[in-house]
């Protein structure tokens, strides 16, 4: 392979995993904080970038102004999901809740999915959205610019819930939830009003990477699932509850799926798993996990 | 009464009740009042952007046939109507075979039309045989249905090896294209059509320098298209039905510079092109009509014009109109309602539609594969006949 190669290789696989572990991140903070496996993640990524696409139709403007503009109907999406869906579960021993909330999850994401395929029927099965922008070319390597402001705005949002997490009051009560829930109660922190800006928060997360994904890939009613498990992946591969292990996981899976790929198609999409048992088998907890 | 008198009365008893039961098929047949002719239809699920007005055709077509006092047949004496069953198999194998056995129990169906691709036609066949019912296949061409014997099924298309033929040969009487490199998504029919035409292309003198099969639910196709740019090849072939696949592959060789002199798409519907936007121009790809004036054109023109679409909208919709002509044609010639007569109808075709023949091979296949396309202002502009087709082509020259 030569050196041209590896490095387009390379370039794709970092851009793919960008997009990966922003949506991830989102997954990873729901679970970290409520200790939900939510699998109606990809669900909500799916309807968000159906709406930029709607929205980019009817009103032909910037499909990222779009993204930025749905943005946070999702985080009130998410915050009234935690609380009508997930919070009556609270009350239920620790066992049968985690069970519990996956089959609640599970069945909305279903519902959700239906409801799609559903008014699609009116517009169209698959939805992307016409954006091109020139590839920046040195000698034979590309550089697609759409992935790369893609890439960009990835980074902007991930360095933004950073810092929300560590220096706003809320975040640091978030951080304090993921830690140790009993200790943040008794310090007044109101647990209940964190797990929903956490499930409003990671909605969001999944809102932007949908909107991403219509404008440089596609959306389409039955994609939802599938990535749900994708990112599921990427986190227990990075360490359930670490940012940092998110965002390493989503870079490995992206350059696995970019370099197997390119070697054997085949393979390209089966890489994830066969990474994520290769990382448990050497370190049971995830990469970054404690 | 004498023994001997008894046993008369009793054979005359036997053979009035044979009588009767033998009439009792003929005078239910002679009693039925319409022609059911049932089917399914993706109108969700991944095909619906494909087959969505296919619903309005089949009732535009019943409904002219209807209003000429439905379709004479000669062994009843009569014109009986025809009633269209269509369900919505939500683009589903076990979806489709379940409407299908419905429309044998419930609806009671005389012959079946198939849904859309191989894919669901080979669950709906199982309805076929277990009850005896003609199964006219639309879409669908895959070998794996013609491995199984079925005497109940045929089909108008040729074998998916043959889908792209006139592909090849437009390109050999074209010229200015040497190498190709072909990419079809990972089911049968795919990867079937990609491989018959990269036969027949071989055969034409041209060479193949890349071919490739990418996981049906491929999303990231940078590592492809770096294959085939290494390649350096004229032209590039990508099969796929689902339309994702074609959005993929398409936005990431625009972004990743893979620029070939000609892009050729099997499967361009509306969703492929409006993602493309521009970049769609001058796209190769194939519908099942094309330009010209026979008779059957301009009904098929009339029957999409009223349903409300072009014909290159919806692709395979040429297929639809000529699988209407063929049952017509059946039905005609069977002049029964009788299944085994219809059956030996559509298996002897010879017929014209188009202004081509149309027979079946020993197998059950037919000999229609679609005709060249090309993308021009946004829409399929048609390439065939082949003399008009090299004047209207515009090659591609890697500009997106």
């Amino acid at each position: 392979m030569d050196a041209a190669i590896l490095v387009q290789l390379l370039i794709n696989g970092i851009l793919l995993g960008g997009v990966y572990a922003l949506a991830a991140m989102g997954l990873s903070l729901i679970f970290g904080v409520s200790g939900v496996l939510n699998l109606t993640h990809g669900e909500f990524l799916m309807v968000s970038g159906t709406v930029v696409y709607v929205l980019f139709d009817w009103l032909d403007i910037n499909p990222f102004l779009l993204v930025a503009l749905v943005m946070p109907f999702f985080f009130v999406i998410g915050f009234y999901f935690e609380k009508t869906l997930i919070r009556p579960l609270s009350k239920l021993d620790e066992h049968t809740r985690v069970a519990s909330a996956v089959l609640v999850t599970l069945g909305a994401a279903l519902i959700i999915e239906d409801f799609a395929s559903f008014f699609s029927q009116d517009v169209q099965f698959e939805k992307s959205v016409d954006m091109f922008l020139p590839p920046i070319v040195f000698g034979t390597v590309y550089m697609p610019t759409l992935k790369l402001v893609v890439f960009g705005l990835v980074g902007v949002l991930i360095t933004a819930l950073f810092m929300f997490l560590k220096y706003t009051y809320l975040g640091l009560a978030v951080q304090a939830v993921t830690q140790n829930r009993t200790g943040a109660l008794l310090n007044g922190v109101n647990t209940n009003r964190i797990n929903a800006v956490a499930f409003g928060l990671g909605t969001m997360l999944a809102a932007s990477a949908g909107g991403f994904e219509v404008i440089h890939s596609y959306v389409a009613p039955n994609i939802g699932l599938p990535l749900t498990l994708k990112y599921l992946c990427i986190i227990v591969m990075g360490g359930l509850g670490s940012f940092s292990g998110v965002a390493l996981g989503g870079m490995i899976i992206g350059l696995g799926e970019s370099v197997v790929g390119f070697l054997n198609p085949a393979w390209g999409q089966t890489v994830a798993y066969l990474l994520l048992v290769f990382v448990l088998l050497v370190r049971p907890k995830g990469l970054f996990g404690k | 009464m004498s023994m001997q008198m008894k046993r008369s009365k009793l054979w005359v008893g036997l053979v009035v009740s044979t009588m009767l039961l033998t009439l009792v098929p003929v005078s239910s047949a002679l009693a039925q009042k319409e022609i059911v002719i049932g089917g399914t239809l993706a109108q969700s699920g991944p095909f619906q952007g494909i087959t969505k007005p296919f619903q309005k055709m089949a009732e535009a077509w019943a409904d002219r046939i209807n209003k000429k006092g439905g379709i004479y047949l000669k062994k009843l004496n009569k014109k009986l109507p025809i009633r269209v069953v269509i369900y919505d198999d939500q683009t589903s194998p076990p979806t489709t075979l379940k409407f299908y056995e419905r429309m044998a129990t419930v609806d009671k169906v005389n012959l079946f039309i198939g849904p859309f691709s191989s894919l669901l036609t080979n669950a709906a066949l199982q309805a076929a045989q277990s009850h005896s019912i003609p199964f006219f296949m639309v879409e669908a061409n895959d070998s794996v249905m013609f491995d199984k014997p079925n005497k109940w099924r045929t089909t108008g298309l040729t074998p998916a090896e043959d889908e792209y033929k006139r592909i090849a040969e437009f390109y050999n009487k074209k010229r200015g294209v040497k190498t190709f490199a072909l990419l079809a998504r990972d089911s049968l029919h795919e990867k079937q059509a990609m491989e018959g035409l990269g036969a027949h292309l071989k055969k034409a003198g041209f060479q193949i320098v890349y071919q490739e099969v990418a996981p049906k639910d491929a999303k990231d196709f940078s590592s492809i298209i770096l294959g085939m740019k290494q390649k350096k090849p004229d032209a590039v072939f990508v099969e796929s039905l689902p339309p994702p696949f074609n959005i993929g592959f398409l936005k990431q060789a625009r972004e990743l510079g893979l620029n070939p002199k000609e892009m050729i798409v099997g499967h361009m519907p509306i969703p492929v092109i409006k993602a493309l936007g521009k970049s769609s121009e001058n796209i190769v790809s194939v519908i099942y009509s094309f330009d010209g004036n026979t008779e059957d054109h301009g009904e098929f023109a009339s029957i999409t014009k009223e349903v409300g679409f072009e014909p290159w909208q919806y692709s395979e919709s040429g297929i639809r109109y000529t699988a209407f002509k063929r049952i017509e044609d059946a039905l005609v010639r069977a002049g029964s309602l009788d299944k085994e007569d219809i059956r030996k109808a559509m298996w002897d075709t010879n017929m014209t539609i188009w202004g081509e023949k149309v027979v079946h091979d020993k197998l059950g296949y037919g000999t229609i594969h679609p005709w060249p396309t090309q993308i021009q202002k946004g829409k399929h502009v048609s390439l065939w006949p082949l003399e008009i087709g090299l004047k209207r082509h515009k090659p591609k020259n890697g500009k997106w």
